[in-house]
């Protein structure tokens, strides 16, 4: 093994990362900002985590497991991608080299570990140094940190070692792979369905960690630690064993390009690039679903053309993060025993409306030049754009009532809120696409505005159904009526304002 | 169809994916001071060769020999002599184009005083003297073309493979590549370019092999080639290959007996 190589691959794939950071000082400057915003809210919660409703709960232990196996059970499915973070050029000049298949592993493997766990080590050290200075108990609190890096370490690893052999083609390991995502992740639905076993009832590697942590915690209340050593033991040799069997072989012919982008970069047509990479690992789900564009009117036809675009170029990935994000802080809101309430809508599905920027960004990035084919037969032009605003509503709705569901903390009302507020997030957001041309390759004021617009004009429009619940009671009949009465205006209207904004469309 | 002194030999080669045969029993032979052509229609197989000698594709059966060692039981150290420049390369945005040439000059282990130097003497050659501290998303789609052919012979590789090397540069760009091209022969390397450019084949390779459906349809000087192609002493290059492929067009030979072969692995 060349230590020199490895150095210089990851030196490489570091300057590729973050080039925009080196070339920018705008970037320095935001980076700095965001800091400078952050890490005192980071000390004052690490500070007050002590008080938290979480912090006494005894799901606590259950919380982290499932956040640990969530962390896993991502290294997993990103192996579906071939487990590297590989540049192009990489492929092309690199494995072209003299360089063994393990120096540029244990280089990609640094690599991964840097921006994806080394980026939150600040963060990590921040809130420790606040619980810190509360608790004084330095010592475990160090340890904690040190655990939950060595376990990103050790799923970074497995990720990798496990995304060869599914990119080597070994027979059932893809299978394998996914097994063991959903085998991670069931127990996270005990929560939602009590006959499920939960993590505490498995010698799941996650719980392990999750108990040292939370016994490390009960340090600072003066508890005893149970280190489950043979979990962690087994782990840890069963992740060796898989990283090293994998990277002894020739790995170079079934490296994939799945690194396109750099921290901070700018060309969004690239990040769209991005995440397709990142979900080609998903083609059973995404490549294999066709569409039958024969069948039916145009408006349903564009309209199953988007779904299937949606699925296949990334955004998924997306839309999936966001919606775990929003069972997860459903699942906390569960533990904390928050009441229902509708004004939680809210504050807890703000993420929803995230979804329908996140893929018309993604439709502007990619689908925006390709769209000569119908600006060649504008009398489409405006069933196109409808149909994007129907599959684009479906999914937000879709993520949002999952999220609303999981959180078993908005009332039926804020259920209907949220459905007012998805679908005018994604009216808005499709129809500024197709009437604002956003450049794909730079930000601009322009690409900023949908964010300073969706948001907020979304929420205003959900905003009367909660405060007819509020006002009138969440099991009134005439609250129910004006607020059916109302989704059914919202829905109505906005099906017809993208289609009104193609009008403006420029290619 | 080996010569003793040949470079590079590939023999009975096989490579077949996404269903379809790539490569279908390819046997070849560069000798070294040789610029050889691969020409063919797409699809013809042409890239699936070369990504199996600089080791990115590995083949199902049949053998590639590179200086008398065979680069499947040898799979790493054969690349220090090789410079690949593939088709549609993309490059590092972020990074200025000597922080890239200086990567992959010390990943191919050019001494630190040398490198220096080479990068100059390329980078001048190239026309890219100017913006060489520029970031490489700067770059023109020519540039970058330029810039992937000097990280392609930085090391002074003694068998250089070119995939498509002169598209989107300019005419001085492609005098450039095509003389530090004819620096590697006469350094006594080899070089392989695979081209849909005829008259620049036809002007720059000692020899052509004209593939198509995975398989050699003719190879040979142009001289040859005339004379196999029966297309008259004053054909071009383009005439040969088209009088070739439509002869070599016929219907493929019956699978069964392709999945025999396919089934003698290694």
């Amino acid at each position: 093994m060349n230590v020199g190589r490895i150095r210089v691959v990851y030196g490489f794939k570091l300057r590729q990362f973050f080039g925009p950071v080196r070339h920018s000082a705008a970037t320095i400057v935001i980076l700095g900002f965001a800091a400078f915003i952050t890490l005192p809210v980071v000390l004052i919660v690490g500070y007050f985590l002590p008080d938290t409703p979480a912090w006494r709960s005894t799901g606590l232990s259950e919380l982290l497991a499932t956040a640990l196996s969530a962390f896993l059970a991502f290294d997993l499915l990103f192996g579906l991608s071939g487990g590297t973070l590989t540049h192009p050029a990489e492929i092309d000049f690199f494995a072209t080299s003299r360089l063994r298949p393990r120096e540029y592993l244990l280089a990609d493997l640094l690599f991964q570990f840097t921006v994806t766990d080394a980026l939150a080590v600040p963060a990590l050290l921040v809130a420790g140094l606040g619980l810190g200075i509360r608790t004084g108990q330095w010592t475990a609190i160090g340890s904690a940190v040190l655990l939950l890096l060595g376990f990103a370490a050790m799923g970074l690893a497995l990720g990798q070692g496990v995304g060869l052999l599914v990119a080597a083609g070994k027979r059932g390991a893809k299978a394998a792979l996914i097994g063991l995502v959903i085998l991670l992740m069931l127990p996270a639905g005990h929560m939602f369905w009590p006959p499920l076993p939960e993590y505490a009832a498995l010698p799941f590697p996650s719980t392990a960690a999750a108990q040292v942590v939370v016994g490390l915690i009960g340090l600072l209340r003066g508890t005893d630690i149970t280190v489950p050593a043979a979990t962690l033991g087994l782990f840890a040799t069963a992740v060796a064993a898989v990283w090293v069997w994998a990277s002894g072989r020739d790995v170079f012919p079934n490296l994939r390009p799945t690194m396109r982008i750099a921290f901070g970069q700018t060309d969004l047509r690239k990040v769209a690039m991005q995440q397709e990479a990142l979900t080609r690992g998903l083609s059973v789900l995404t490549r294999r679903i066709s569409v039958d564009l024969m069948k039916g009117a145009p408006l349903g036809m564009m309209s199953r053309f988007h779904l299937v675009r949606i699925l296949r170029d990334g955004s998924m990935l997306i839309v999936g993060l966001l919606t775990g994000m929003l069972v997860l802080i459903g699942s906390a809101n569960r533990l904390s025993d928050a009441p229902m309430s509708e004004v939680s809508i809210l504050t807890t599905g703000w993420a929803a409306l995230m979804i329908p920027m996140i893929l018309s960004f993604n439709w502007n990035a990619t689908e925006r030049p390709n769209l000569w084919t119908v600006a060649m037969a504008p009398q489409y032009l405006s069933t196109y754009f409808r149909g994007f605003y129907r599959a684009v509503a479906l999914v937000t709705v879709g993520a949002g009532i999952i999220g609303a569901v999981a959180g078993a903390v908005a009332t039926p009302l804020g259920i209907v809120a949220a459905l007012v507020m998805a679908v005018a997030s994604c009216g808005i957001a499709v129809s500024l696409m197709a009437a604002i041309r956003i450049p794909s390759d730079a930000f601009s004021l322009k690409s900023v505005l949908p964010f300073l617009i969706v948001p907020p004009i979304s929420i205003a429009i959900g905003a009367p159904v909660v405060a007819v619940a509020l006002l009138m009671g969440s099991f009134n009949p005439a609250a129910w009526a004006l607020a059916i009465g109302y989704a059914v205006f919202v829905i109505a209207i906005f099906d017809r304002v993208p289609a009104r904004a193609a009008s403006r469309f420029q290619l | 169809m080996q010569g003793p002194r040949a470079s590079l030999a590939i023999e009975n080669l096989w490579k077949r994916y996404d269903g379809k045969t790539a490569v279908e029993g390819l046997s070849l032979a560069v000798q070294p001071r040789e610029v050889f052509g691969l020409i063919g229609p797409n699809g013809a197989g042409k890239t699936t060769t070369l990504k199996i000698i600089v080791g990115l594709l590995r083949p199902d059966f049949g053998r590639v020999v590179l200086d008398g060692h065979d680069i499947l039981g040898q799979p790493y150290d054969y690349k220090a002599s090789i410079g690949y420049l593939p088709e549609a390369t993309t490059l590092p945005d972020y990074l200025s184009g000597v922080e890239f040439l200086t990567f992959v000059g010390r990943l191919r282990e050019v001494p630190r005083e040398a490198l220096g130097l080479r990068m100059t003497d390329l980078l001048h050659r190239l026309d890219l003297d100017g913006p060489k501290r520029d970031l490489i998303v700067t770059y023109s789609k020519g540039m970058r073309q330029k810039l992937a052919f000097a990280a392609s012979v930085i090391h002074q590789p003694s068998l250089l493979i070119l995939d498509e090397p002169l598209i989107g540069v300019d005419p001085a760009g492609q005098y450039a590549i095509k003389e530090e091209a004819r620096t590697v022969t006469r350094r006594g390397g080899s070089v392989i370019v695979s081209t849909h450019m005829l008259d620049t084949a036809e002007k720059l390779c000692d020899r052509i092999a004209i593939m198509q459906h995975g398989r050699i349809a003719a190879m040979g000087t142009l001289a040859e080639l005339r004379s196999t192609s029966r297309a008259g002493a004053d054909a071009t290059l383009e005439d040969v290959f088209l009088k070739l492929t439509e002869e070599a067009g016929q219907p493929a030979p019956p699978e069964t007996s392709r999945r025999t072969l396919l089934g003698m692995r290694r």
